[in-house]
């Protein structure tokens, strides 16, 4: 059996082991990834990197479990929990780890907010012989901005994890591990990934992004055969908006994963494809004092979509059309009401056209999630009435493909509420002659009837009987109407 | 003479019993007309109007998979016209420029919002002011349409509202749809697609019902239609959803003792659990409400296509195929399926698909398996033979989750995979039943 075949097989079984899990890896012993689930764009970090950093911190023996949130250690945000195990197939030595992560719901903290009052948590070991070390989880529980029933939860991840050793050790052999082969796989995926770049042109361009709070990401692309270099150097330091250097790089591999658009799994070698210079003090490289809520939300995607725009430049240059419009990003809101609710609401844009296709209502390409949204159960749980969630009309690009509309929500607040925001200011550009789309709105209508367009991050006290209305932004439109 | 019928989306099981005899007897539907079926098993059984037709049906799942039924009205909360097409999924589960929803059962034009409100503690804000609906019902004069589907915001907490807007359209003609099962269901979009499915598949289904009546010449009152778990004679039906997975609730009453039942048939393979019930159906359209017996979807299913992969190699893709033109076997198809990896490989004696496979597919099958083989380094066999391996290596994945390690296969294909999966999965000790869900639906 050849190596393609060998390695097609290898990811299929993958597949079907962790097809009941949204977000899940499986790396190496030495930390690199043989598959990844992912749903948003810095999970493409958060699944791999703490392993790493566990495996150089601690002394990793079988049955540990480990856990961490930080950012500063390749996690995203705060509410995304990673529990890492190791996994044996002769019950002696480390053959790999499993990697799952748990998205509590998210809770906005403004910029003003001391950084000590997170709830952060470096990589740090929670059980042995997968027995949970309840003393250390339930002094994390006592914190304020602990998620709800952590406990519960921790132990529920536990027990997934334990399942998934069993199913390892029953269903594969040790030599689906060794060396020999995981080395063929990775040089396979990679040989695979590049070939499908083979539409692709080769050159270099560069981008300039300015932000409203007057810092700027500068990006130069190069394009080559087998290798997608993004360098961000000459990029300003940050006021608002910082990111991580791992928040980063999820969003350039992002990038590339989008524009190559194969059925290839996500592996160490395929990431490898993309190089990525990040300069130490950037906004893109935040330290662990500065805020990286907006930056994992909204910078992640800001930069995907400056990658992508900046590899339509390329294909310009080649007289070639452009790969997509631009994509809008998330609106995020949050209500923080007394007694610790907190209604978060995460907006997705209208997607963008291409040169195939229009773009869809309300799909954010950079985000998905496998949960139900319920505008009964949010008005159960939180004092607010929804009064309207409906596609926004005319907020997509027009063109020969238009773009996809964004969503509008109108919620009414029945009590006093403090609402944060976080939107990006820019249109979402159109392609080859296709129009801009509308980009994200925030409007506060005040019971007085005072009406507020909000700036793209902010907080503000609502008070009762207030109206918050969200409008997310369309994607831009492709070629000429 | 009674005549049971036990239809899944392209095979119709069927049972005559009377006083004298009894009779049964299988044929594929997509081979000719539903109708033209029907009358040349009337003819080559001389039926002369049964007293009774028992019916359990896939049908209602066929019209949703093959987007066969009629685009309905829906009317729902001013506000939240595209709510329930916004909610529903995209379909991919990689980055993608271009993500796409599934084909859609509603037309934007005929989406029509009212304006009224009912809070989350049920009180009525907004009552429903009849004016409104008639500028709606203006609208829909213009178009043929019947069918009016409805839900409201909050109509679990009170459904004075949603009751309103029913009796209206009834009034005017309408045929309509709204969720009646308890308010223990607390999702509205799952809620509005019960009522929404329910009206999209009603013209087809009644069609069908009366091809039934028609050929075997019965009435209302002589046609039985399994609704959930109860037959219920078609004059006291007017929704089908609910009837779509009562062939699951069939399963339960036969293996209701079992913790797990591998079901392994022509066009579903899926773990049963009998003590477990779910009340979500993830359809190809959306998630909505229809309770029925708990069951794990296999990664392959009988009909998975088999294509070439990102990897230039044969490999199962994400779609699966449908028994019109069917699988490679039956002699038109032009697309490798599980089921013709189970063919090349003997695998199917006992199968009804072996009745229906032609003459000259084995040989096509191999020719295609062998232009792969080339490239993975293998024979056409032992192409097969690794394809059948990842097949052996879901299913024991799938069954690991469970504890007990006695396992019941049952299905039309179960007989023939018994000896593969005994011989691959020495864990657990498998026991072949039959699958006799005419017997159950006789004992009934």
């Amino acid at each position: 059996m050849n190596t393609s075949f060998k390695s097609s097989i290898f990811h299929k079984k993958l597949k079907y082991l962790f097809s009941s899990s949204p977000q899940v890896s499986l790396l190496d012993k030495n930390g690199n990834c043989l598959y990844l689930k992912y749903e948003k764009i810095s999970d493409l970090n958060s699944l791999t990197k703490p392993a790493k950093m566990c495996q150089q911190i601690f002394p990793v023996s079988l049955g540990d479990v480990y856990i961490t949130n930080d950012p500063q250690t390749g996690g995203s945000l705060h509410s995304d929990f990673i529990f890492i195990t190791p996994f044996s197939l002769n019950k002696k030595d480390i053959d790999g780890f499993i990697c799952l992560q748990k998205s509590f719901k998210p809770k906005v903290l403004n910029t003003d907010t001391s950084v000590q009052q997170v709830f952060k948590v470096p990589p740090m070991p929670i059980a042995q012989d997968l027995k949970l070390q309840t003393e250390i989880l339930e002094s994390m529980q006592a914190h304020p901005d602990c998620p709800q029933e952590f406990l519960t939860h921790v132990s529920n991840q536990v027990k997934k994890l334990e399942q998934y050793l069993n199913k390892i050790d029953a269903l594969f052999e040790k030599s689906d591990f060794s060396d020999s082969f995981l080395k063929n796989y990775q040089q396979e995926c990679k040989k695979q990934f590049v070939a499908c770049m083979e539409s692709i042109p080769v050159g270099e361009f560069q981008e300039t992004l300015k932000l409203s709070d007057k810092s700027e990401i500068k990006l130069k692309l190069s394009i080559e055969e087998d290798l997608i270099v993004y360098d961000f150097n000459g990029t300003s330091e940050g006021q608002k908006l910082f990111l991580t250097e791992s928040m980063a790089e999820s969003a350039c591999y992002a990038s590339s994963l989008a524009l190559v658009n194969s059925n290839l799994p996500v592996t160490e070698s395929v990431l490898s494809v993309s190089q990525i210079l990040i300069p130490k003090n950037s906004l893109l490289n935040a330290n662990a004092q500065q805020f990286t809520f907006w930056g994992c939300t909204q910078g992640t995607q800001w930069i995907s979509n400056l990658c992508l725009k900046t590899t339509n430049q390329i294909f310009k240059r080649h007289k070639k059309p452009s790969v997509t419009a631009v994509s809008g990003a998330s609106t995020v809101i949050e209500l923080q009401f007394s007694n610790n609710k907190h209604y978060y609401q995460n907006l997705s844009s209208g997607a963008p056209a291409t040169p195939d296709n229009k773009g869809e209502t309300g799909v954010n390409i950079w985000f998905k999630s496998h949960l139900d949204e319920s505008i009964e159960q949010s008005e159960q749980l939180y004092p607010i009435k929804i009064k309207s969630f409906s596609q926004r009309p005319n907020s997509a690009g027009d063109g020969a493909n238009t773009g996809g509309l964004g969503i509008t929500q109108v919620i009414k607040v029945l009590e006093d509420a403090k609402l944060s925001w976080g939107f990006l200011s820019d249109k979402p550009k159109g392609a080859d002659g296709g129009k801009d789309a509308q980009n994200s709105d925030v409007i506060l209508m005040l019971p007085d009837g005072e009406r507020q367009k909000l700036d793209y991050i902010g907080y503000a006290n609502c008070p009762a009987q207030s109206q918050v209305v969200i409008h997310s932004p369309g994607g831009g439109g492709f070629g000429d109407l | 003479m009674r005549l049971y019928l036990y239809q899944q989306r392209h095979f119709l099981k069927y049972r005559l019993e009377s006083d004298q005899n009894s009779a049964d007897g299988q044929i594929l539907l997509p081979s000719m007309s539903l109708k033209k079926s029907l009358l040349e098993l009337k003819k080559y059984h001389e039926i002369e109007k049964p007293e009774a037709v028992y019916l359990c049906t896939q049908f209602g799942q066929y019209i949703i998979e093959q987007n066969i039924g009629s685009k309905p009205v829906f009317v729902t909360t001013q506000g939240f016209e595209s709510s329930v097409e916004v909610h529903r999924p995209v379909q991919h589960d990689t980055f993608t420029l271009s993500p796409k929803r599934p084909p859609s059962v509603l037309n934007s034009d005929y989406i029509f919002g009212v304006d009224e409100s009912v809070t989350s503690q049920g009180e009525i804000e907004t009552p429903v002011d009849e004016n409104q609906l008639e500028v709606i019902t203006a609208k829909l004069k213009l178009s043929e349409k019947q069918n009016v589907a409805i839900g409201l915001l909050n109509s679990r907490y009170n459904e004075k509202n949603e009751v309103l807007l029913k009796d209206y359209f009834q009034k005017q003609g309408y045929r309509c749809f709204s969720f009646e099962h308890s308010s223990e269901f607390d999702n509205e979009n799952a809620r509005w697609w019960h009522s929404i499915l329910n009206a999209y598949m009603y013209p087809p289904f009644e069609d069908f019902l009366e091809t039934l009546k028609e050929v075997f010449e019965v009435s209302d009152e002589q046609l039985f239609i399994l609704h959930e778990d109860k037959f219920k004679d078609i004059k006291q039906t007017n929704t089908y959803l609910d009837s779509s997975l009562s062939y699951l609730h069939l399963l339960k009453e036969q293996f209701q003792k079992q913790e797990q039942v591998l079901f392994l048939d022509t066009e579903d393979f899926f773990i049963l659990n009998p003590q477990k019930q779910q009340s979500h159906w993830n359809t190809p359209v959306a998630k909505t409400y229809c309770t029925h017996p708990m069951i794990d979807k296999c990664n392959i299913q009988p009909t998975q296509y088999i294509l070439q992969d990102a990897w230039g190699t044969l490999n199962y893709g994400y779609e699966t195929l449908n028994y019109e033109p069917g699988p490679m076997l039956m002699g038109k198809g032009l697309k490798l399926s599980f089921v013709d990896l189970l063919f090349y490989n003997g695998l199917l004696e006992n199968s009804y698909l072996k009745k229906v496979s032609q003459i000259g597919s084995l040989q096509k099958i191999d020719e295609l398996l062998m232009a792969y083989a080339k490239k993975t380094g293998l024979s056409p066999k032992e192409l097969a033979g690794e394809l059948l391996n990842l097949f052996v290596f879901q299913i024991k994945k799938q069954l690991l989750a469970y504890n007990n390690k006695q396992v019941v296969v049952s299905g039309d294909l179960a007989q023939d995979l018994l000896p593969l999966l005994k011989d691959s999965i020495a864990e657990f000790d498998f026991k072949y039943v039959e699958h006799e869900p005419l017997s159950i639906m006789q004992k009934r």
